[in-house]
């Protein structure tokens, strides 16, 4: 989009056309009573000059604002506070424009305002119900129950986190703590929460150079690493071994499985939304949610943490968090 | 006996809890009226005396943190916060209150037992060795002696003799075991579990001791 004058007079053709109109008229009407034709001439370049005036004017009152109001909308990020940047025009239908948008956008900003509201209340309400249904999960597997109970319960409270992660993940609010955490205890954590099923299949655990510390949220990284550790058990993992790389500016935690893998073609796309790919359909039925590795990869961003996954030899899959080391982690610890 | 308070505010998780830690030996007493306010509440707990407190953190009509620090400011007694919360902030403030541990809802309840012990013994000094029948156990360097010979044991024989030594005359499932094993980072199966038992005997029975460990089928081992 462009204001130019070009423009501005092809949308006049109109008036140009009448105006060339009456004054041929004009013209010839002088011609029927004999005036010279240099008097003719100067009429009608007289005319057509003031009119030509008047264009200009009209122009460059509305060129200024609207050329801002072009501009200002490709360069905004959030296109919807264009009317914050601009003034009142001085001309009607500018000045209709502009109420106009600042009406629509004033609506527009109550109803996002509205929903969300809305959407924090149901977040809030989601934390509290899912904290308040870890009791009763909690109360059950105090009771004498089997290993095959206990796997189901831990099944049940994994799905619980996920959508607690699902929630957190979504909301602007930062309940995360970054400090100085130890690789070694958050795996110890999640390698014990799921014991029973890991003893079910009986997968060997591989742990090895875990002593690091990281900048890292506990809770968060931990729901992350079960995650990963759930889906190695889904598909079919018989041996898991979880290791650490400590490089200059930054750590990797790799792990590693034995299952089936990830085809070549789904790879690009495990951390979508819902993605489910091949192994999903065929191997869980209706039990993969597709949700798992893109809170994953979401909680990752908001931690400032990298993932990434492969799958070097269409069968076993590899995945490697990076924690980085910034100063910026350094100062808000040491705070 | 050690006795424990609970304090929670769901009926089946108190009850649940109350049984695990009577089958583990421990005298409990439970606090369930809160609608008092909260500084004649911590009165009700103090009256009981107990030589650790559970506490949820999240009660009806009151903070758990909040019962927490007017708890402290006239009782040292060894507090473990229950909190359901998966956020890192909410235990930090617990420990900062002065809880001695916390641990997060659901938890399994041999891990609840190993934090409750490891908090009573925080307050007493371990000692290093452990004398059994005519056997000396050096916690340090981890091996078992008789007077004529030393042989030294894995970390795993280590960490399943130091639960059997806790527990002498008591059985002691496969399931505590297992649990305070990979509470120590060694994530063996329930095979090498059976492997590692079986050497330990061997080491016992090399030393004179032949039937130190026993099994009981179902159930677990005894030591005695």
């Amino acid at each position: 989009m462009k204001y130019s004058f070009g423009r501005f007079l092809h949308d006049r053709l109109i008036t140009l056309g009448v105006i060339a109109a009456a004054l041929t008229v004009l013209a010839l009407f002088l011609l029927a009573f004999k005036t010279p034709v240099v008097l003719i001439s100067f009429t009608i370049i007289f005319l057509l000059a003031i009119y030509l005036i008047a264009l200009l004017i009209e122009y460059f009152r509305r060129a200024s604002f609207y050329r801002n109001l072009i501009q200002n909308i490709e360069q905004l990020d959030q296109k919807y506070l264009v009317l914050e940047t601009l003034e009142r025009p001085n001309f009607l239908d500018g000045q209709i424009l502009y109420d106009m948008l600042y009406l629509a956008h004033k609506s527009m900003r109550e109803e996002v305002t509205h929903n969300s509201a809305a959407l924090d209340d149901f977040c809030e309400y989601l934390e509290l119900w899912i904290h308040e249904a870890k009791t009763p999960i909690s109360a059950m597997s105090l009771m004498r129950c089997g290993p095959e109970m206990s796997t189901e319960l831990a099944t049940l409270d994994n799905y619980l986190e996920q959508i607690l992660y699902f929630a957190r993940s979504k909301n602007a609010e930062q309940d995360y703590l970054f400090k100085a955490i130890s690789l070694e205890q958050v795996v110890e954590h999640v390698l014990e929460k799921n014991r029973n099923i890991l003893q079910k299949h009986n997968i060997a655990i591989k742990v090895s150079g875990l002593n690091v510390i990281v900048s890292s949220d506990a809770k968060w990284l931990e729901f992350i690493i079960n995650q990963l550790l759930q889906n190695s058990i889904k598909y079919g993992a018989k041996s898991i071994s979880i290791s650490a790389d400590q490089q200059e500016h930054q750590t990797k935690l790799i792990i590693t499985d034995d299952g089936i893998g990830i085809p070549t073609k789904d790879l690009p796309r495990v951390f979508e939304k819902s993605f489910t790919g091949q192994n999903g359909r065929k191997f869980c039925g209706m039990h993969s949610t597709g949700m798992g590795l893109y809170i994953v990869k979401n909680l990752c961003a908001k931690l400032g943490h990298d993932v990434s996954i492969a799958s070097p030899h269409q069968s076993g899959t590899e995945v490697t968090l990076t924690f980085h080391d910034h100063d910026y982690y350094k100062n808000v610890i040491s705070m | 006996m050690t006795k424990i308070t609970i304090i929670e505010d769901d009926a089946s998780m108190r009850r649940a809890l109350a049984q695990t830690l009577h089958e583990a030996d421990f005298q409990t007493a439970c606090c369930n009226n809160f609608v008092l306010e909260a500084p004649e509440l911590v009165g009700a707990i103090l009256k009981e005396p107990a030589d650790l407190i559970l506490l949820d953190l999240h009660l009806p009509n009151h903070n758990g943190a909040i019962l927490l620090r007017l708890l402290r400011r006239s009782s040292q007694t060894p507090v473990i916060m229950i909190t359901s919360s998966s956020s890192e902030a909410d235990e930090m403030i617990a420990l900062d209150l002065g809880a001695d541990d916390y641990i997060s809802k659901p938890f399994n309840p041999q891990l609840l037992l190993l934090h409750i012990e490891a908090v009573l013994r925080r307050g007493n000094s371990q000692p290093t060795t452990i004398n059994f029948h005519n056997l000396t156990i050096d916690l340090l360097s981890g091996s078992i002696k008789n007077p004529n010979k030393t042989l030294a044991l894995t970390k795993n024989e280590m960490i399943i003799l130091r639960v059997l030594l806790r527990n002498p005359g008591k059985i002691v499932s496969r399931e505590t075991l297992m649990t305070e094993l990979w509470h120590n980072q060694e994530y063996i199966n329930d095979n090498a579990l059976t492997v590692n038992i079986s050497r330990l005997r061997t080491k016992f029975a090399k030393l004179g001791l032949d039937k130190a460990i026993t099994s009981r089928k179902g159930l677990g081992y005894i030591l005695q």
